[in-house]
Parts: structure tokens; C-alpha cells; sequence
């Protein structure tokens, strides 16, 4: 029997794709889990496909390799976009989903019910590969030092068993499993379904402010992170020999947001910022954080991102816009300033950094560099503290696991 | 002594120097404890505990490779060891093994004042750790009540959580790096990127470990700039509901108070209002209640005392328990804010304080608030009084989502009631929920029955926690003492997965063998494991690989 | 007295009742720590030191517990143990049962040496003892006589088994109170400079009445003893020295420890009651002095106040010697973090650690003063070098009011003074600005 009967034999909706992959419309996780037990029981290798993620390898690695790659591979792709529903706790301020459901789908039904997932910008993703990507990663709030969005996680692990880890809002009782789940690209399992954490849609306050140098700017977050002011959504962008913009968005309680305003106004003031605007953000608004008409006064920095802003000012020029390359990279905020400066001063003035996600102790971004000069690039990241994305020693470890956990008899 | 052992020793011996490794007896007894309640029933009787076949210093992380390596090669257990404060007999070697010690691994860098890091080795113990950031102006906002006794490896080790945890979270919120040595003696940094969206937090699959696939040597902490204004306060509520409701507002609201304690009835009762809790407290209050039922406590009558005061909480402690349970209502809640900026801390404490009126709270000023801060560790000294009195005492505390989380008290409580005195408080608040921490005790005659009274005991409560949708542990960890319960915490699912990140990190299983449920040791509580068998491995190691 | 004492006596008849005796009156802090989760870990200078969980107080009493209720036997191991502990008595502090681990200990190791387990280390200082009356192995009293003027010697002709009464009194009430100061074998040993220049300064302070036993009898209060476990010696020396000083009316030492020996440990270990009926340190009497003395420039000095154990802890003298340097400085002396007043931390120098571990006593000795002179974070954590704490001595001093504690520092080369010697400058003494140990980074004195 070919493992398409078998698959039919358990009863999954199943069809053929052109490219001779099989596709899988699994209706919950039992689903899921009879045809990833399926497929570990079949003769062929299966690489399985879920939802945009790479292909991930059905398997047990050979002795003493890494996963090689087989002679005959089949394909399975799992389609979960008939995995839809969401179920609310409001009392304890969650949202239960199952994971074909896209993050932006998402948003908007909890705002339908008063709440927001708080997150800057909620992609259209499923939330489950989002999860399992965790690129480009929560949001930047920041109220409490370890926030995540995720409560829990539902997920068939590649060797067969359901894993359901707990509700619970803390605890302690060994590694905590979502980890090997999140951001692990699908390599150790399919997320089937996901606990969020969800907030009362508020209204909020987005203050944008200029500063002549992008230094400076880093320097007032760093302050007021310093004084535990911390932002719900934030946004830097690198205007180069122009000003540079920083958006700082507060929501939640009203009380608590104009203190929270007025102190970041101050810590701004001192460390040479301009208020440009002031936005009163209506409950469940979205959006870009640096975006005309929105913030007006933004000029070209608002065009968008820091390729736009390169561009128009080429064309201001007179010259033809180089083709940019964005480089996603973190780094601590005392490195931040760094990075730009080695890269403005091994690669010239064109270089820009845009920053979007905001920890305690650093930021991610991106840095947006000519296309010739992105091998570079990286290098420079590295050496003046940052950390470009991609990164090996989670995906060894992440690969580890998997041998382990696929060594096992299904 | 065992050749094997004898050959691990002098090896070691060459890589750390002759001083920094011993076989000598009583410095393996010394290691032979942690602060796990049920053994310190063996020791108030004089009993010896399994001990390790070889305690070793190191100094930094290469010699804690080293020292791995050749405890690898030899097939020999390890346990890495901070101050042995842990309570679920996380440290034991049953069969002999190699204890490293952390502690010579205390160092504490200079406070990054940018990124608010500081470097850390694990081996620091809290309250040094804590006074040398005073030094430079900051706080890491971490206060077990362990702080005299624990370390930075050992908070990071069992996620431990301080009394401000509200507000600075519990440890794993608080790591932004670390670098441990896995069970193949590979040396691994983790997290010197900022964590947000770039793959897996490897850290979080380290944090909680339990020393059973490495040992963490080094940390990079988060910390905070010591908090310029505090404000402290208590209300008397007037139900548990009620406070529940108070606390699930606040943090709802968006409030982050660094303290928030709401104590039970009878905890409110036991205390006095005092804002203080645990086993202690339970005796002279059931001294107090018990009145002139009790022989008066002098020299002579001290021992009928205590067995009046024992039996009569422990022959019917249903009895007690409902008895309590009519003469008390109030729940007391302690609350403190703090921060950099007046106008932001002022601010939360009318607003948490209003919330709590709202809801039919008492305000009783700031002393409570006061008198529970400068009392704060106080808890923990009352423990051993207890434990001296013959009786049995320990704390069990979950965690669960506010929807649960009142029927989860009510339902361990009434399982515990037929087996001992229990009451609790709430602390540790989250957006979604918040913990619970039982106070238990009880008593028998003699150590064997105290034994497994305290597994009957524990066995009860556990089984209420899990049904009722709790946790198993919020920050004690889960060690030797609640393994037996990890796969209803994790499910087969997750046993397997941790099963598999334990095989990939240790694949020899050398690392803290018998705990977590990851394989071997004991199925506590209830197994017929007695403390005071010594241990017979001397070099016959065999762990499950 | 003020500090945390025990008010059972252990007479002789609990030093005598069998080889635990003495141990047995210890039994409830014994129990308590061996049921406890070693609460006052971080508080013990030695276990920071060597980051041994052995030697937390914890341990180490539960150890004596365990060899008193023979659940383990009296071994040259555990007597080693017992030595393991610099009698600072912090640990008390800490602890909310008030258990006194230190005295504990102290029992432990008169009961290992009655057992003829005494540590090797310890037997040259039993010897110095027997030959010289002192720990010193030197006849120190030529010496004493050398440094005290004629005028202010009492007790010094033959040897005068009556004490200082006979000599001394006046008839009736007219008489003035016999005033002694007994500057303690360490100085009189190792800073005789010290001895000189109290006597200076009490004169010019209008304190000239005060009087040094220069007698032949006692040159030791007896603590090396105690704190070696040699009992018998240390109440055959008490009674020496009780003697010697009986007719004082009051005493003032140099060495805190020996206010505490004379006051606690006697009534206590010996069944002897204090020599005087007032025992202080030399503190008591000088700051009523500098208070009531004309003002005078103040000393131009970064100084850091180290207090004592004995000083502090034993003998809640927190706030005397800060009033002193408050008056020298005009100004409060720098305070050393956390670690003061009833949680000082040790200089290492106690309970004759310096002998049996000298090792881990300079390591603490290190580890303090690194944090004194703003040189680390600690204590504990790395001990600061030699090199580090001679640097930043250019800069700080360390001011302390315990002859042992300055040569404890000296001895890693940390610049100690003691208040003594500060009062002296302040008053423009002679010599006192030549004293190295204030000797500035310009070389030119303070
Ligand atoms: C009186 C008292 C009060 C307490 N209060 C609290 C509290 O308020 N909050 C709280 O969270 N806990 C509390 N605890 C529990 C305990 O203090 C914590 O679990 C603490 O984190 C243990 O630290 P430790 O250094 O003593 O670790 P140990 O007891 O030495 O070890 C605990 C476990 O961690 C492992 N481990 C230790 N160090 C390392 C390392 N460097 N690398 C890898 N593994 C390691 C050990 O192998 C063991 O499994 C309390 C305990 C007591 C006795
Ligand atoms: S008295 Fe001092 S040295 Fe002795 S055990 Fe206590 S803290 Fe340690
Ligand atoms: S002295 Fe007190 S705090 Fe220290 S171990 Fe003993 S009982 Fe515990």
C-alpha cells in the first residue's frame, strides 16, 4: 500500500498536488497526529511541509549524521487552514486558537470581543507558523521584564505524541517545552493550536519625536527603559545626515498613560528630542509605527522604511537609488550605536537602521545596506556587538533534538 | 573505597588542585542534605541521608568541563550543587556520584548601565549578589525568601521566584544570557543577542533544568536601577473572593505593584495581621487558639505541650480545620509599589488601593505593609521550630489561570484536610492568573509513620492540583520529591519531549540522574525510598543512559 | 554589656560532666541548626571563604550536635571542624533563634582537646603559654614597662597576689576610682606604638589618672586559650589575670576581646566574676574626652570605619567610635556598604583562625578590606590582591578600633589605623604624623 492509502485509510481529506506532493486538510490535532504517525510508519521517507515553514525531514538520522538527505523523498504538505476556531477566556484575559488561524484574523476577532493581542504589528500568518518562525517575533511590550505572547502550545511532535503544555501562567517544572516549539521552524513538531495572552483594547498615546542624531535617540530609550518607562509599541528610525524618529506608544489605563507620556517627554527633552506629534490612538488601532499622514510633519522619513528614505533622498539628489539590501540584526543598546557607526564608517554614509522591536536590554532591527556590500555587512554587525538573524547554535541544538526525538520508535 | 572512585579523584585532583576535591566523610555529609522537609524528618532522628562519593570546587567554567569530562568518561553521576536550599531533594545521589559546587563561581560584574546587565557566576549566593548591585546603585529584584541561602545557579536552575516577582518577574524572566557545560562537558553560551523574534529561546530550555543536563556557570542578569520611591500598604479585604478579584483588577489594569500578598483566613488569623506566614506560626497560633485546653508551656510541661498541640492538630485536623475555617472571614493583603518616578508609583498605589476598596476592602495604613517588608524573610526561620516539635511541615505552591484558581485552593485544601493543617496565601500575580502557596503540616509518632504520613500527605495534594488544573510546582521546581507527578504536568507529549532535549545535551544520562522524571530515582511520594538508607554506589555507578 | 550574652554560666561542673558535657548546653541551637536550611549561610566569613558548605555555622553546630548526642564519634576530622569559625558571632544576627554557634563551637573544642585531639598548630601557642604567659613566645612584660612611664604603672613591684586594691585605695570615700587601661598582649606584642601613644593622648585629654597593670602576674586575659579549646589553661589564666587586677575599679582594654573575655567569657567559662565593675573598651573613655577637649582642625582624611567584632557585635559599641571619628573628621567616616554595625563583617583575625587556617584568615582579610578600600564589591566574592588594596591604601584608610583587626590588615597590606592613632594626629602629638601607616601618596605624612 502507498502511503497516500494509508493516509485515506486513517481518514484524513487528502489531494494530489501537480508537483506530485501530497496535501493533507487535517480538521484537529488527532488528525494531525494519525497522519504524522502514518507517515513515520511508512517505507518512504516523508518530508513534511507545514504552512510555509521549510520542509522538515520525517526521519531518524544515520548513525553519527546529521539528517542526510535521502535518494526518494515524498512530500507532504499539511494544510491547517481548515483549523480554524477561537475560543476566549475572559476572565483570565486569553485566547485559545487553532493554528490555521492567521495572527491578523486573530486580532481582529478579539477586538470584536474588547481585547488586542498588544501586538505592534500581527502579520497574516497562521499563528501557528508564525510560532514556529518567531520572525519577526512578538511585539515590543515591554510592561513586564519576560512578557510573551504565548501561553500555551498545542503540537504533534514528529515522532507521533500530542503535547498540550500547561495553561498555567508560571511555572516550574523542568525546561519549558513551548521553547523547543517556538521558533524551532516546524523541525520538532506541528503547532496545532496556541493559548495567547490578550489585553482590554485601550485607548493610547503615540508620541513621535525627532533628534539630530539617531545616537541621541538610542540614548533617550536607553533612559527611559533606565526609568522603567516602558513602551507598548516602538519604532527608531535612522534618518542619517537628517533627524532621526523615534515613535513610543503607551496604552492601557489613562491615568497611567499621560504619566508615562509626560515622563517620556522629559527624558526625551533632555537627551535633545523634538516632539513632532502627539497621537491619541483609538482602542485596537494598528499600524505602522512611522507612517505619514499618521505622524504628520514626518516628511520623507515617514515614506516608510530605510530603504524608501534612501531613495527619495537619491532621487532629491538627482542620482538613481542603489538597490538596498535590509539585514535583520539584533544587538544590546549599548552596541546599537556601535553597529551603526562601524558600518557607517566601513561602508560610508548610506548606511540606515531601522528599529522595531525593543527589549529591556537591546533592540532588533533592520540594517539597510547596498546589495554589493551585504557579506560585509554582516561581518561588520558582528564585530561591533550585533548579532545578525540566522543563527547556528539554535539550529544545532534544535537538530539535536530532533535526532533524539525521531531516534525514538514511533 | 572503590577503585573507580579513587582514579575520578586523583584526575580530578590534577585538573583543580588536591584542596578542591575531597572524599573526606564529613564533608560529603555535609553535601549529603538539601533543604527537601521529608529529610530533615531522618535527620531530627539522627539519620544519615545518601551521600556523594566525591565533592568537587571548581573554579571557573573550563575546570567545570574538565571535571565533566572525566566524570563522563568514568561513567560518573554528577549533580551540580549551589547552597543545597532546594526543597524537593534535588541534589541526592543515590547511588554516589561527583557533586560540583558552584560556589567558588561567584563573581559579579559591573553593572552595564546602558543595557542593565550584569554578568553573574552561578555560583554567588542571592543576598551577596544582591548587596554588591547595592553597591552600584542597583537591584536584580530578585527575593526568595532562600536569599540567604541560594544561589544565582540554583534560582536559574529551579525558576525560582522572589517576593517582587510581580513586578521583576520570576528568574527566567530575568536571564538574558547564560553559559552552562552540557552532560558531554561541552561548554554552551546562550543568549548574548536580545531575545525578541529570532528563532528559539534556547535559554528557557535550560532555565528550569534542575542541574539534569548541565551545569550553569555564568549569568547575565537583568537588572534595574535601585527603586527610588516604595510605597507600602495593607487592606483588610473581606473575603478571599473578594481579594482574588482585587489582585486579578490590578494586574489587568495594567499595574505591576512589586507586592502583592493576599493571605487566607486562617493565614490572616495565624498572623495576626502581622503580614508574616508559615509553620511556626501555625504552632503558637494553635497554642493561642487552643487556650487552656494546653498544659501552660514551662520547663516541665514543654514536651506535653507540644503533644497536646501535635495531637490535636493531628489526630483531627478535619475537625481543626472546619473549625478555623467558621471562626475566620478577613484576608489580609499586603501591597507595595515601587519605582524611579514618584508621579508613575503614586500613581499605581491609588490606583491598586482604590480597586481594593472598591471591593469592600479595609485600608489599614502603611503599617502592614512596613512590618511585612522588614519581616520578609522571617517565614523562613520558622520552619525549624516546627520541624522540632515533631511535627512535619513544608509548602507546596501552584499556579494556575484566574479561572481556576479558587477552585484549585478550595480543592487542595479540602484533600489535604484529611491528613494535616493546611492555609495559604497568594502571591505572585500575572495578567492571567497567580500562584498559591500551601503551608502544610502534620504528624506521627515516629519516623517511619511521619514519613509516610508526609507521602499521603503530599500524594493528596498533588493529585487535587493537577485535577483542579494547577501546576505542580510555580517555583520550588520538581527535583526528586514530585517526579512521580511530571508526566500529568507534561503529558506523554512532553515527557517525550524533554525527554529528547535530555537525550541530546546528556546522552549518557550522567547528569542529576533520578529526577524530573527524566529516568530513574524513586517514584516520591509514596515510593518505599528511605532517606535513611545510605548510599551504596561507591564507584558501582550505573545510570540510565 | 549590651551584647547578645548568655546568661547560663557554663561553670566548671558542665565542663566537667564527661567528654560532651559542655556541648550538651548547647543542645537546642545544635537541634535547630541541624533542622535548618542553613538560613545564616551568607553570613559567615569563613564558608564564604572557602565556599564550603561544611563549614557554614549551619553545619559546623549541627556537626557538634551530632558528636554530642554520639550519633557520630569525636574524631580528629570533626575537631578540625570545629576550629573552622572566627568567633564573629554574625551568624547570631542573622539567626532569629539567636543561636550562638560561636559559643557552641567554643565548647566543641575544649571538648576535642580534653580528647586529646587539639590541632598541631595550637600546641606552639599552649607551649608559649606555659613558658611566657602569653601567646607571643616572648616574656612581653619588660617590654610593657619599657612603654609605660613609671607614674602610671600600678601592679608592678613583687608579684602582688593581693591585686591592686592594697596599694591603690585611698582610706573611705575620699578615694578616686582606680582606672585602669590593659592595652592586651597583641599590642604590647605587635604595636607597641599603640600602647605609647593611648597613654599620650589620654594625658592630653586630661585622662592622666588612668593607670597600666604592669604587674608580673597576667599579660593575657586568656581569649588565645578560649579560642583554642584550651580550657583548663584558659580559667587557670583567668584566675591569674582575675588576681592581678582585683581592686580595679574600672578597666578599659584596648582589645576589645579582652573587655569581652573579662566580662562575658569569665563569668561564663571560668566561673570568675569580671575584674572590674566596669569593663569597657578604651572608647568609653575617650569619647566623653574629645567631646568635652577644644576643637581642633579637622583631619583632611578619607577614612572608612571597619567595626569589630568584639567592639560591635559583642559589646554594641556601634556608635562610640563613629562619634570619635565624626568629632577628628567633621564629617561621618565612609560606611562600608551593608556589611556594619551588628552585620560588620569579620577581618578574619578571630578564634585563632589566623593559626589554625591562616590561609582562608587572610583570604577574609583580603576579601574585606578590598571592600573597605572600594577595591571590590565584596565581601565575600574574590579577595582583592596585595598589590590592589597597597593602591588603594594611597587613598583610604581603614580606621578601626581593635589592635588585632589593624595588624590583621596590615598583614595583607591594606592601610588599618586605629582611632587612637588619628586621635593623636588630631591632637598633634608628636610622632603620630610620622607613623608610616598614615603616611599619604606624597610621602608626607598626613
Ligand atoms: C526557607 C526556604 C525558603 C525558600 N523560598 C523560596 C522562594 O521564596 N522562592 C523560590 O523560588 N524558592 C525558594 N526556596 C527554594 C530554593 O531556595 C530554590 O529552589 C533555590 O533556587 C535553590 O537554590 P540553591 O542554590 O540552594 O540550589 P540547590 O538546592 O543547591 O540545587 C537545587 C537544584 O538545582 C540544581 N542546581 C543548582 N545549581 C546549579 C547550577 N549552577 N547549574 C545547574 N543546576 C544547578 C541542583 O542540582 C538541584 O537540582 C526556598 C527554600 C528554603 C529552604
Ligand atoms: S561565629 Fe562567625 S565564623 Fe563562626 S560560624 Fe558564625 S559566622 Fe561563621
Ligand atoms: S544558626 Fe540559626 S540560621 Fe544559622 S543554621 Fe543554625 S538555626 Fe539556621
Amino acid at each position: 500500500m502507498s502511503l497516500i492509502q494509508d493516509l485515506e485509510g486513517v481518514g484524513l481529506g487528502l489531494s494530489k498536488g501537480q508537483d506530485g506532493a501530497i496535501k493533507a486538510y487535517p480538521l484537529d490535532a488527532e488528525e494531525v497526529q494519525a497522519l504524522v504517525r502514518t507517515c513515520r510508519r511508512a517505507k518512504e521517507h516523508v518530508l513534511l511541509e507545514i504552512d510555509g515553514l521549510p520542509p522538515t525531514p520525517l526521519w531518524a538520522p544515520q548513525e553519527g549524521m546529521a539528517f542526510s538527505s535521502a535518494d526518494e523523498e515524498t512530500r507532504v504538505c499539511v494544510d491547517l487552514g481548515k483549523m480554524k476556531a477561537v475560543a476566549l477566556d475572559r476572565e483570565s484575559h486569553l485566547v485559545n486558537a487553532f493554528a490555521g488561524i492567521s495572527v491578523s484574523d486573530l486580532e481582529e476577532y478579539v477586538s470584536e470581543h474588547g481585547f488586542t493581542l498588544g501586538l505592534q504589528d500581527p502579520p497574516a500568518l497562521a499563528v501557528g507558523a508564525w510560532l514556529a518562525l518567531n520572525e519577526p517575533g512578538p511585539g515590543s511590550r515591554l510592561a513586564f521584564p519576560g512578557w510573551s505572547p504565548v501561553a500555551a502550545v498545542e503540537a504533534v511532535l514528529l515522532e507521533g505524541s500530542l503535547i498540550r503544555t500547561s495553561r498555567v501562567p508560571r511555572s516550574a517544572t523542568g525546561p519549558d517545552p513551548k521553547a523547543l516549539l517556538i521558533g524551532g521552524k516546524g523541525r520538532l513538531g506541528v503547532i496545532t493550536r496556541v493559548t495567547l495572552r490578550m489585553y482590554p483594547a485601550a485607548r493610547g498615546k503615540r508620541i513621535v519625536m525627532a533628534f539630530a542624531d539617531a545616537a541621541d535617540a538610542v540614548g533617550a530609550v536607553i533612559e527611559a527603559l533606565g526609568q522603567d518607562l516602558v513602551p507598548d509599541a516602538f519604532g527608531l528610525l535612522d534618518g542619517g545626515i537628517s533627524e532621526s524618529v523615534l515613535a513610543w506608544e503607551v496604552r492601557g489605563d489613562p491615568g497611567r498613560v499621560a504619566r508615562v507620556s509626560l515622563a517620556i517627554d522629559e527624558v526625551a527633552a533632555l537627551n535633545g528630542g523634538r516632539r513632532l506629534a502627539s497621537i491619541v490612538r483609538e482602542p485596537g488601532a494598528q499600524g505602522e509605527m512611522l507612517k505619514e499622514p499618521e505622524v504628520p510633519g514626518l516628511g520623507d522619513l515617514g515614506a516608510a522604511g530605510p530603504v524608501e528614505v534612501r531613495a527619495a533622498a537619491a532621487r532629491r539628489a538627482g542620482r538613481r537609488p542603489e538597490p538596498s539590501v535590509a539585514i535583520g540584526f539584533g544587538a544590546r543598546w549599548s552596541r546599537i550605536v556601535l553597529v551603526r557607526r562601524a558600518l557607517i564608517n566601513e561602508l560610508g554614509g548610506s548606511v540606515r537602521l531601522h528599529l522595531e522591536k525593543a527589549l529591556p536590554e537591546g533592540g532588533m532591527g533592520i540594517a539597510c545596506v547596498d546589495s554589493e556590500n551585504s557579506p560585509r555587512a554582516r561581518d561588520i554587525i558582528r564585530q561591533a556587538g550585533g548579532f545578525p538573524v540566522g543563527d547556528e547554535e539554535s539550529e544545532s541544538w534544535i537538530e539535536g533534538v530532533a535526532g533524539t526525538l525521531l531516534g525514538e520508535a514511533p | 573505597m572503590s577503585a573507580v572512585v579513587e582514579k575520578l579523584h586523583s584526575r580530578i585532583a590534577e585538573v583543580l588542585g588536591r584542596r578542591f576535591v575531597t572524599d573526606d566523610a564529613e564533608r560529603l555529609e555535609a553535601y549529603s542534605r538539601d533543604a527537601w522537609s521529608r529529610v530533615f524528618l531522618a535527620a531530627r532522628e539522627g539519620c544519615s541521608t545518601p551521600s556523594p562519593d566525591l565533592v568537587a570546587w571548581p573554579a571557573d567554567v573550563e575546570q567545570v568541563a574538565a571535571i565533566m569530562g572525566l566524570a563522563r568518561q568514568a561513567g560518573c553521576p554528577v549533580v551540580p550543587y549551589g547552597a543545597g536550599s532546594g526543597v524537593c531533594g534535588g541534589t541526592y545521589l543515590l547511588d554516589g556520584g561527583l557533586i560540583i559546587d558552584l560556589k567558588r563561581i561567584d563573581h559579579v560584574g559591573t553593572v552595564d548601565r546602558q543595557d542593565r546587565l550584569v554578568e553573574v557566576g552561578a555560583g554567588a549566593l542571592g543576598e551577596h549578589f544582591e548587596r554588591r548591585l547595592a553597591l552600584q546603585g542597583f537591584t536584580c529584584g530578585h527575593f526568595p525568601s532562600s536569599m540567604y541561602c541560594s544561589t544565582v545557579g540554583g534560582w536559574l536552575a529551579a525558576r525560582s521566584a522572589g517576593q517582587m516577582s510581580s513586578r521583576y518577574g520570576k528568574i527566567e524572566d530575568m536571564v538574558s544570557g547564560l553559559t552552562f557545560v552540557d552532560g558531554t562537558a561541552r561548554i554552551r553560551r546562550l543568549g548574548a543577542r536580545p531575545r525578541a523574534g529570532a528563532g528559539p529561546d534556547l535559554i528557557q530550555t535550560v532555565v528550569g533544568s534542575e542541574g539534569t543536563l548541565g551545569a550553569v556557570t555564568d549569568a547575565v542578569l537583568r537588572v534595574h536601577r535601585a527603586p527610588a520611591v516604595r510605597r507600602m500598604r495593607g487592606v483588610l479585604m473581606p473575603s478571599l473572593e473578594s481579594g482574588v478579584e482585587a489582585v486579578r483588577k490590578m494586574f489587568q489594569a495594567g499595574h505591576r505593584p512589586a507586592v502583592v500578598r493576599l493571605y487566607d483566613p486562617l493565614d490572616t488569623l495565624v498572623n495576626k495581621g502581622k503580614g508574616t506566614d508559615t509553620g511556626g506560626g501555625v504552632v503558637s497560633f494553635l497554642r493561642r487558639g487552643l487556650g487552656k485546653a494546653l498544659p501552660k508551656s514551662g520547663k516541665g510541661n514543654k514536651r506535653r505541650t507540644r503533644s497536646a498541640i501535635v495531637d490535636a492538630v493531628l489526630t483531627r485536623p478535619r475537625f481543626f480545620g472546619e473549625l478555623l475555617d467558621r471562626a475566620a472571614g478577613s484576608c489580609m493583603l499586603v501591597l507595595g509599589s515601587e519605582g524611579q518616578d514618584a508621579r508613575l508609583v503614586d500613581y499605581e498605589a491609588r490606583e491598586i488601593l482604590s480597586i481594593s476598596l472598591r471591593l469592600g476592602g479595609l485600608d489599614l495604613g502603611e503599617a502592614p505593609g512596613e512590618h511585612w517588608l522588614s519581616h520578609r524573610y522571617s517565614v523562613s526561620f520558622k520552619l525549624t521550630p516546627a520541624l522540632d516539635m515533631g511535627l512535619f511541615v513544608d509548602t507546596l505552591e501552584t499556579a494556575a489561570t484566574w479561572g481556576r484558581v479558587l477552585g484549585l485552593y478550595h480543592a487542595v485544601r479540602q484533600a489535604v484536610r484529611e491528613h494535616g493543617f493546611v492555609m495559604a496565601h497568594f502571591s505572585h500575580a500575572y495578567e492571567e492568573g497567580c500562584s498559591i502557596y500551601f503551608t502544610l503540616a502534620g504528624s506521627a509518632p515516629d519516623l517511619q509513620g511521619s514519613e509516610e504520613a508526609y507521602d499521603r500527605l503530599w500524594r493528596a495534594a498533588l493529585d487535587a492540583v493537577v485535577a483542579g488544573g494547577g501546576t505542580i510546582s510555580h517555583h520550588h521546581g520538581v527535583g526528586m520529591s514530585k517526579q512521580a507527578f511530571m508526566h500529568k504536568e507534561h503529558g506523554e507529549g512532553g515527557m517525550v519531549l524533554l525527554r529528547a532535549l535530555k537525550k541530546a545535551l546528556d546522552p549518557d544520562g550522567i547528569m542529576n540522574p533520578g529526577k524530573l522524571g527524566l529516568g530513574g530515582g524513586p517514584e516520591l511520594p509514596g515510593a518505599p525510598w528511605r532517606v535513611t538508607r545510605a548510599g551504596s554506589g561507591r564507584g558501582g555507578w550505573k545510570v540510565a543512559a | 554589656m549590651t551584647a547578645k550574652q548568655n546568661p547560663r554560666a557554663m561553670d566548671e561542673k558542665g565542663a566537667d560532666s564527661g567528654p560532651t558535657g559542655l556541648l550538651g548546653l548547647h543542645d537546642k541551637a545544635q537541634r535547630y541548626c541541624n533542622l535548618c536550611p542553613r538560613l545564616c549561610h551568607h553570613s559567615c566569613p569563613v564558608s564564604n571563604a572557602e565556599r564550603d558548605e561544611t563549614v557554614t555555622p549551619g553545619h559546623k553546630n549541627a556537626l557538634a550536635g551530632r558528636v554530642a548526642r554520639a550519633i557520630r564519634p569525636l574524631d580528629e576530622e570533626a575537631a578540625d571542624i570545629f576550629y573552622k569559625c572566627v568567633n564573629c558571632g554574625l551568624c547570631t544576627t542573622v539567626c532569629q533563634h539567636e543561636n550562638d554557634v560561636s559559643e557552641s563551637l567554643l565548647s566543641a573544642r575544649a571538648v576535642a582537646v580534653r580528647a586529646g585531639l587539639e590541632a598541631p598548630a595550637l600546641a606552639e601557642l599552649r607551649r608559649s603559654f606555659h613558658s611566657f604567659g602569653n601567646a607571643w613566645l616572648e616574656d612581653l612584660r619588660p617590654r610593657l614597662r619599657d612603654l609605660v612611664p613609671k607614674d602610671l604603672r600600678v601592679g608592678d613591684g613583687a608579684a602582688n597576689h593581693a591585686g591592686l586594691g592594697g596599694r591603690e585605695r585611698g582610706a573611705g570615700r575620699s578615694r578616686r576610682k582606680l582606672r585602669v587601661y590593659w592595652p592586651g598582649c597583641a599590642a604590647v606584642a605587635r604595636r607597641p606604638d599603640l600602647v605609647s601613644l593611648t597613654l599620650e593622648v589620654l594625658g592630653r585629654l586630661g585622662e592622666g589618672d588612668v593607670k597600666v597593670y604592669c604587674g608580673d602576674e597576667a599579660q593575657c586575659c586568656g581569649y588565645p586559650l578560649l579560642a583554642a579549646g584550651q580550657h583548663d589553661a584558659f580559667v587557670d589564666q583567668a584566675r591569674k589575670a582575675s588576681r592581678a587586677l582585683s581592686g580595679a575599679d574600672v578597666i578599659f582594654t584596648a582589645s576589645p576581646e579582652c573587655a569581652w573575655t573579662f566580662a562575658v567569657a569569665w563569668p561564663r567559662r571560668a566561673g570568675l566574676e569580671p575584674p572590674a565593675r566596669h569593663v569597657g573598651h578604651v572608647v568609653d573613655l575617650l569619647l566623653p574626652a574629645v567631646e568635652r577637649a577644644p576643637m581642633q582642625s579637622p583631619l583632611d582624611l578619607d577614612v572608612v570605619y571597619h567595626d569589630p567584632c568584639y567592639l560591635g557585635r559583642f559589646l554594641g559599641r556601634f556608635d562610640e567610635p563613629r562619634s570619635i571619628l565624626k568629632r577628628l573628621l567633621q564629617r561621618p567616616p565612609v560606611e562600608a556598604g551593608s556589611w556594619i554595625r551588628d552585620e560588620g563583617y569579620c577581618c578574619g583575625a578571630g578564634g585563632g583562625l589566623e593559626i589554625t587556617s591562616p590561609d582562608t584568615s587572610l583570604s577574609i582579610a583580603r576579601a574585606r578590606a578590598g571592600h573597605l578600600l572600594g577595591v571590590t564589591t565584596g565581601p565575600p566574592g574574590e579577595p582583592a590582591s596585595q598589590a590592589e588594596l597597597a593602591r588603594a591604601s594611597k587613598n583610604r584608610h581603614i580606621a578601626t578600633a581593635c589592635t588585632r583587626c589593624s595588624i590583621q590588615f596590615g598583614e595583607v597590606g591594606a592601610s588599618a589605623v586605629d582611632i587612637v592613632e588619628l586621635l593623636a594626629r588630631y591632637l598633634g602629638i608628636e610622632g603620630a604624623a610620622n607613623h608610616p601607616r598614615l603616611e599619604d601618596e606624597r610621602g608626607g605624612g598626613l
